[in-house]
């Protein structure tokens, strides 16, 4: 049968000319367009690496040089004290269970990211043998605990990490499990020293993948801790309250209450409460704010169309050769052929142009990536989004191999659908009827 | 159309779909490039809207930012071949409010710090009232300019010039009211326009040369004189660095003609022009190349059912240019029918994709600000027509053309005996 559709494609190449070339350019500019998608995909199922059930973050305003509310007579020490005064006072509140006081790239989904190289040693220093990697850096404000608060775990014991003791007497950190391994090739590094071309720092713990952006995976971390800021008139835009309610407690209530009760004692130092966000609020605005989303919509929509395309091509492909092969379906019919039958031998001869198509277009996706060396995606997402890191997970060899397969898939699904319609019509033409036309 | 419904269907949907994501993209960079209202003489202007530095020896920038030194101003204002200066500020980050008298409430807005120029490079509609002019902006007073939709927010009216509301806490007074500026707008669209010095604000540099907030759009005299003009301010920007002894200036391929700057979201590159055309014309070409492929099989197909024909035609002296048009200008109606459903696919993506539409290309997307609604200038023009005409043309040429030179090539006896 397989011999006789080839012969039956062979014979009308013409007509199947224009489809399969058609075939050809979309498999290649579905797999451009698939490509960034799926890497989006598998970064967002990579774990978060943190809790953000019951997590929120505290938006504080602050009066301008220029607002009519605005004391002059308040100084920079004062607005630090006040600043203070406030973390504190969100804290105390009964409803909520720790929180920390984050600089505005030190929590997950935020739109700023701070990053920096770090030497085992000094010896590393002079070589230039450095990890790149993110930094979460923390007020180590007495009460606070990032670890309870995001409900970050250890690598090796997978328990909650505790907040060491000595964390403003002597420089502090905690380094990820992928920092770690990069670093010193094993988790096993607590009590180790990592320098930043200024402070050594001494590792407290190693923690488990934190993925500090939806889109993207996770990346080498380190989280340090400050003892001090510099204060400025927009400290409330670079400093962060972020907190934990406890367990069962209801977020509208607690909202109404503390709307009521508490923000009024917030207006210190010129600064005010404005509302609380959500991680999944922030989520959203990082998503639309880096492009992220319009990203995937573009490319989601590209693909729509290429497949429409195609349906469209099928539809109208088919039912051309239907009409013009009639007759020698109602022969077929008349010689006991039975419905499947014909649609089965119209349907095989549709996959195999998609799939003789999709060889070359494989060629052509081969060339772009490997020769021309661009169209997979590497360290950053469709190039658009900074610091969107393909995931671990990710050989580029997977990548290639389910893209490849995702793109033949559809456009077989597709197409095969786009066969069906007018075969269907045309097998279940009577052969009386059929042959009529002989 | 009537006799073939399966070809006439699918040409038209294959069409319809192709000028419909074509115009999408068509639509988005019209708005950033065509003179639009307020923008009217984005021809003509020029655009500096981002500032890099470094100390005096350094050989890379190491300070950067968006906007720079309201001094610029003050460099180029006697240049032979400018028009007008102009300075603004659109600070959507501000946290800004006013008081809404009805509810007691504070509206979030969205100020335009601009200087008097402002009002002379762009050409705002005034409902009522005037701008504020070179001495209010001097003398910071508290004085602003709203548009028609905060006006009857606020004072459920627009005849409004001379009262007084509450702006961040403090009481300022209404001098002109203009009609609503889209949001696609991004060099002036704001709820409500202030004068730049307000409150002491932008006066100064960032006290590292001219480093600054402040945009400075720069018309010149004649759309003709933009390059003169252009190498006019380079020069003038050159000499003030060799002055300044402190800090070198980095520009950035700086000022920029106004299409260009809309592809800058960088203070630390010149913009990638020639990789976000590339990107955009291998969008092009997929979005016509796919499409056309699919009606080329089709008309394929229709010119084998044809061939007899037009070998008869041929036959009777038909030439096969005369045939070629034919079959061209027959498709072409077709083609038109698609352009047309694809123009009105365009328009309703356009109406009804907000805020994401007009972004989709953008590297950065302010979540805040006026919101970007698309006009009617915008879309109902003759640009947008001709294009779309142009459009139909292109692909009817490209599906249609080398089906019928392949089937006119047979000789005629061919022709006549494929069908009896």
């Amino acid at each position: 049968m397989i011999s006789k559709i080839i012969k039956q494609i062979w014979n009308q190449r013409r007509t199947n000319g224009w489809i399969f070339i058609e075939l050809v350019i979309t498999g290649f500019f579905l797999w451009t367009v698939i490509e960034p998608v799926y890497v989006l995909m598998v970064n967002r199922l990579e774990p978060k690496g943190y809790q953000e059930d019951g997590r929120y973050v505290v938006n504080l305003g602050a009066y301008g040089k220029t607002h009519g509310l605005r004391d002059t007579t308040i100084t920079n020490a004062q607005r630090k004290e006040a600043f203070f005064r406030i973390s504190k006072l969100v804290r105390e509140q009964p409803e909520v269970e720790s929180a920390y006081l984050s600089l505005h790239s030190s929590m997950p989904n935020s739109l700023s990211w701070n990053g920096g190289q770090f030497y085992p040693d000094t010896l590393s220093y002079k070589e230039e043998k450095y990890i790149h990697a993110q930094q979460y850096e923390v007020l180590s404000e007495a009460g606070t605990d990032i670890f309870h608060t995001l409900g970050i775990k250890d690598a090796r014991t997978g328990e909650e990490l505790k907040m060491p003791e000595d964390v403003n007497t002597h420089p502090t950190c905690f380094v990820s499990e992928q920092f770690a391994k990069r670093m010193f090739g094993s988790i096993e590094v607590v009590g180790k020293e990592i320098f930043d071309t200024n402070i050594f720092y001494k590792i407290a713990g190693v923690f488990q993948e934190i993925k500090t952006r939806d889109y993207s995976g996770s990346y080498p971390l380190v989280i340090y801790f400050a003892k001090d800021f510099y204060m400025h008139d927009y400290v409330h835009k670079n400093y962060f309250i972020v907190f934990k309610l406890k367990d069962g407690v209801d977020f509208d209530a607690f909202n109404e209450r503390f709307k009521k009760e508490v923000a009024p004692h917030m207006n210190q130092g010129n600064f005010y409460f404005e509302k609380f966000k959500t991680f999944a609020d922030m989520r959203e605005e990082l998503g639309t704010m880096n492009g992220v989303y319009n990203q995937l919509r573009l490319k989601l929509s590209l693909a729509a169309f290429a497949l429409l395309c195609i349906f469209l091509g099928m539809v109208g492909t088919f039912w051309i050769r239907c009409n013009a092969r009639r007759q020698e379906i109602g022969l077929m019919r008349s010689m006991g052929a039975t419905e499947g039958r014909i649609r089965k031998q119209f349907l095989t001869e549709a996959g195999l142009l998609v799939s003789v198509a999709f060889v070359f277009s494989l060629l052509l996706v081969v060339n772009f990536v490997v020769m021309a060396d661009e169209g997979m995606t590497k360290q950053q997402v469709t190039g658009y989004t900074d610091f969107a890191y393909v995931s671990e997970w990710l050989s580029p060899a997977v990548q290639f191999g389910m893209v490849s397969l995702l793109t033949y898939l559809s456009l077989m699904l597709i197409a095969l659908v786009g066969t069906f319609i007018p075969v269907k019509r045309a097998s279940e033409v009577l052969p009386a009827n059929a042959l009529k036309d002989e | 159309m009537r006799q073939n419904k399966l070809f006439t269907s699918i040409y038209v949907a294959g069409t319809g779909l192709s000028i419909a994501f074509t115009m999408v993209l068509f639509i988005i960079y019209y708005v950033k490039f065509a003179p639009v209202y307020p923008e009217y003489n984005r021809n003509r202007t020029l655009v500096i809207s981002h500032s890099a530095v470094a100390q005096e020896g350094t050989e890379k920038w190491n300070n950067c930012g968006g906007g720079t030194s309201p001094q610029i101003a003050e460099l180029v204002k006697d240049l032979p071949h400018l028009d007008q200066v102009g300075m603004a500020l659109i600070n959507a980050w501000a946290g800004s409010s006013v008081l809404l008298p009805q509810s007691n409430e504070q509206l979030g807005v969205t100020p335009g710090m601009v200087d008097a120029g402002f009002w002379k490079v762009f050409s705002f509609r005034f409902l009522h009232g005037n701008p504020f002019d070179e001495v209010m902006v001097e003398a910071e007073q508290p004085v602003a300019v709203l548009s028609a939709n905060l006006a009857k927010r606020i004072f459920a009216s627009t005849d409004v010039v001379g009262k007084y509301f509450s702006y961040d806490g403090k009481d300022m007074r209404v001098v002109g009211v203009v009609e609503d500026v889209s949001g696609t707008m991004s060099a002036t669209a704001a709820d409500l326009y202030i004068p730049l010095y307000y409150g002491g604000e932008n006066r100064q540099s960032h006290g590292r040369g001219l480093r600054g907030s402040v945009n400075v759009y720069m018309t010149a005299t004649d759309e003709a004189d933009l390059e003169t003009l252009r190498a006019e301010v380079i020069d003038v920007l050159n000499r003030y660095d060799q002055e300044d002894k402190q800090w070198a200036h980095f520009w950035m391929d700086q000022p920029d003609v106004w299409w260009k700057n809309t592809f800058r979201d960088s203070c630390s590159n010149a913009p990638d022009i020639a990789g976000a055309v590339r990107s955009l014309l291998y969008m092009v070409l997929a979005l016509l190349f796919i499409p056309a492929m699919n009606l080329c099989g089709m008309i394929s197909s229709r010119m084998d059912e044809r061939m007899s024909e037009l070998g008869v035609r041929k036959a009777y002296g038909a030439t096969n240019s005369g045939l070629i048009a034919q079959v061209l200008t027959e498709n072409l109606l077709l083609t038109l029918v698609g352009g047309l459903l694809g123009l009105g696919l365009a328009y309703l993506v356009a109406l009804t994709g907000g805020k994401w539409i007009y972004h989709l290309f953008d590297t950065f997307v302010f979540t805040g600000g006026v919101s970007p609604t698309y006009t009617v200038e915008m879309l109902f023009n003759p640009t947008v027509f001709l294009t779309v005409f142009g459009l139909c043309v292109l692909l009817n040429l490209i599906s249609a053309l080398v089906p019928t030179v392949w089937a006119l090539r047979h000789p005629i006896i061919y022709s006549i005996q494929t069908k009896r």
